[in-house]
């Protein structure tokens, strides 16, 4: 393969990788408020400019920041996380590269008219975002497998994404790591942007007492 | 201990005020007896009632019970979900079967 | 954390039972988890809040589809209330759980004409329909019970959510603005007509959206989402272009004013401790320049 130009719009990203950090904070964020829409975006490391521009970097989604549980079609306090969070990217050498999305009801699991403003949002700086919807359908306590959806932002419309979802270590250990955490009520420990507003001294960015918990059940 | 103490101190102080009540209406009723006019309560009357009410005041106050008088004081210590819960509106088809039911 | 960590004695979890029905608090796997770990072996010492306690267990319940609770809980509420209309809406939650909406709405339907002036039957239908996907049914059904039921605050907050859920933005400014007429000391109805308003965009709704955010703070100075949206509307409107230059200089002093206070309050704290003070300068630049 030539050498393609930084932004990876070459690749056609036919594998999405999940850090364990990243999965689990999504599943326990739809978790914590099973009866609410919930929604946030998901993170990368930004490419170091040494790196050796292969075109071939693969894809992996190294974490998650939950935003809302509650006032999905009203857009004020998105519109504040989500600047406070690109500029938290700055600060660390981050970048945003996906939005999840679960919805309300069990059985609507389509993107919405809120994951697609979003989303457009979102792909202005960042045309490969990746859209995750959560299926609603497939959770469990103890998970089978990744519940998700993939969507990209196509000429002004979500569209489904074909692609295989890894996750990392590896299938099993992240799905039983994933099952323990929920077990063990870690959800509870969950900081997204609303818990903030409560209260900001909560770290909703980093959510470090989550980071320590799910270092911990994986070893 | 201090809410005993209170709610002792506003017993007191009501029975102090019925006590007065009642030593009043003997007092008119003696004065309607002796066909005397009615000038002023006597001293120890006037002061009984004084102290029956301070005490029970002093009583209340003591027990601490008091809810804010402003209600945005008592509005701006709930939650911001509790503003959105519509317990008649409340439906169950959501990810919390899948995640914790029982039902299957 | 888990709520059984926290709470040591049945004593203090009947009061923290009390304390979530009085503010009206969902928190419905809390509940469950302390009738389980307390309530449930002491019932017999609630005395007469025990019937209202055992009812608030079998909605958590239900809400966390946890059956053999609810199940057990109703028909002792049945048995101790045969002919009690509360507990046949429990009932009737019940056929909800298990999918037999039709039967539910039958059993709220004959609740209706038994007594057409009980508020709550026809609440539960619409929360039916909305169940079921059909929100325009839902709608209009709420919009009709709203005529008769003016004055139901639960009811016109509903409208407003399902009216945004269809992205009928004056509609639902409608709804929001009969709460503030009916709680204008409330702070969250302000803040969430504010929200709407911003969502809106457009001069005129950011400047209602700026009032609004203004009363919710003069009710509550610490409100950290009054502020946040205060200086959005206000930022955006000192940086638009078809605003006079007067009206922009006061927008500016509007921001300057949030900016501080937004700034003050994340230096009470220590959260980002290395990067916070650029992170937030970031943040209200961008914005600004967003407009």
């Amino acid at each position: 393969m030539s050498s393609t130009p930084n932004n990876d719009s070459s690749v056609t990203h036919q594998q999405v990788t999940f850090d364990l950090r990243a999965f689990c904070k999504v599943i326990l964020h739809v978790t914590k408020y099973p009866q609410n829409p919930v929604n946030g975006v998901l993170l990368r490391e930004k490419r170091k400019s040494s790196e050796k521009d292969t075109g071939s970097r693969k894809f992996v989604i190294q974490d998650a920041i939950p935003v809302l549980h509650m006032s999905k079609y009203t857009t004020p306090m998105m519109e504040f996380a989500l600047t406070q969070i690109e500029q938290y990217c700055k600060g660390s050498d981050m970048e945003v590269v996906g939005y999840y999305q679960a919805n309300e009801s069990l059985k609507d699991n389509q993107p919405d008219i809120v994951a697609l403003r979003i989303s457009e949002k979102l792909a202005e700086s960042n045309p490969n975002l990746i859209v995750v919807m959560v299926n609603n359908d497939q959770l469990n306590s103890n998970l089978e497998c990744a519940p998700f959806a993939l969507y990209q932002v196509i000429e002004g419309k979500l569209r489904p994404k074909e692609a295989r979802i890894n996750l990392l270590p590896d299938e099993d250990g992240a799905l039983s790591t994933v099952s323990a955490l929920i077990q063990a009520k870690s959800y509870r420990q969950l900081i997204d942007f609303d818990n903030h507003l409560e209260d900001i001294s909560l770290n909703y960015w980093v959510n470090p007492s989550l980071n320590d918990e799910i270092e911990q059940l994986s070893s | 201990m201090a809410q005993t103490i209170g709610k002792i101190g506003v017993l007191v102080g009501v029975m102090l005020l019925c006590h007065t009540g009642y030593s009043v209406s003997q007092h008119l009723q003696f004065l309607r007896y002796n066909e005397d006019e009615f000038t002023s309560l006597p001293l120890d009357m006037v002061l009984e009632a004084l102290l029956g009410v301070a005490l029970a005041i002093w009583g209340a106050s003591a027990t601490k019970t008091f809810k804010e008088i402003r209600a945005v004081e008592d509005i701006a210590c709930k939650s911001y979900e509790s503003f959105f819960n519509r317990p008649n509106f409340m439906t169950f088809n959501h990810r919390g079967k899948k995640l914790f039911g029982m039902t299957n | 954390m888990d709520i059984t960590k926290e709470i040591g004695s049945w004593q203090e979890a009947r009061d923290r039972l009390r304390k979530w029905r009085d503010e009206n608090e969902r928190k419905s796997e809390d509940v469950v988890d302390l009738f389980i770990s307390y309530i449930g072996s002491n019932l017999s010492k609630l005395g007469d809040e025990k019937w209202v306690v055992m009812e608030q267990v079998a909605i958590a319940s239900m809400d966390m589809h946890n059956l053999p609770i609810a199940e057990d809980l109703i028909m002792e509420l049945k048995e101790r209330f045969p002919k009690s209309e509360r507990v046949r809406l429990l009932q009737i939650q019940r056929l909800n759980l298990l999918g037999r909406h039709e039967d539910a709405m039958k059993g709220l339907d004959a609740m209706i004409d038994r007594d057409p002036t009980n508020s709550v039957p026809y609440k539960r239908k619409i929360a039916i329909l909305k169940s079921l996907g059909r929100t325009t049914e839902a709608i209009k059904e709420l919009s009709e019970y709203l005529n008769r039921f003016m004055s139901d605050q639960e009811a016109w907050s509903e409208l407003c959510d399902l009216y945004l859920s269809e992205g009928e933005y004056n509609r639902a400014v409608f709804c929001a603005e009969e709460l503030v007429l009916h709680t204008p000391h409330n702070f969250f109805v302000h803040q969430r007509l504010g929200d709407i308003r911003y969502t809106m965009g457009g001069i005129e709704n950011l400047k209602l959206a700026l009032s609004y955010y203004s009363q919710a703070l003069k009710l509550n100075a610490s409100s950290m989402r009054s502020i946040f949206g205060l200086f959005l509307s206000a930022s955006s409107l000192s940086t638009n272009p078809r605003v006079p230059p007067a009206d922009k200089k006061e927008y500016t002093r509007v921001v300057t004013w949030a900016v501080d206070q937004i700034t003050k309050r994340y230096s009470g704290t220590n959260v980002l401790e290395d990067g916070k003070a650029e992170m937030l300068a970031g943040v209200f630049g961008a914005l600004q320049i967003q407009g």
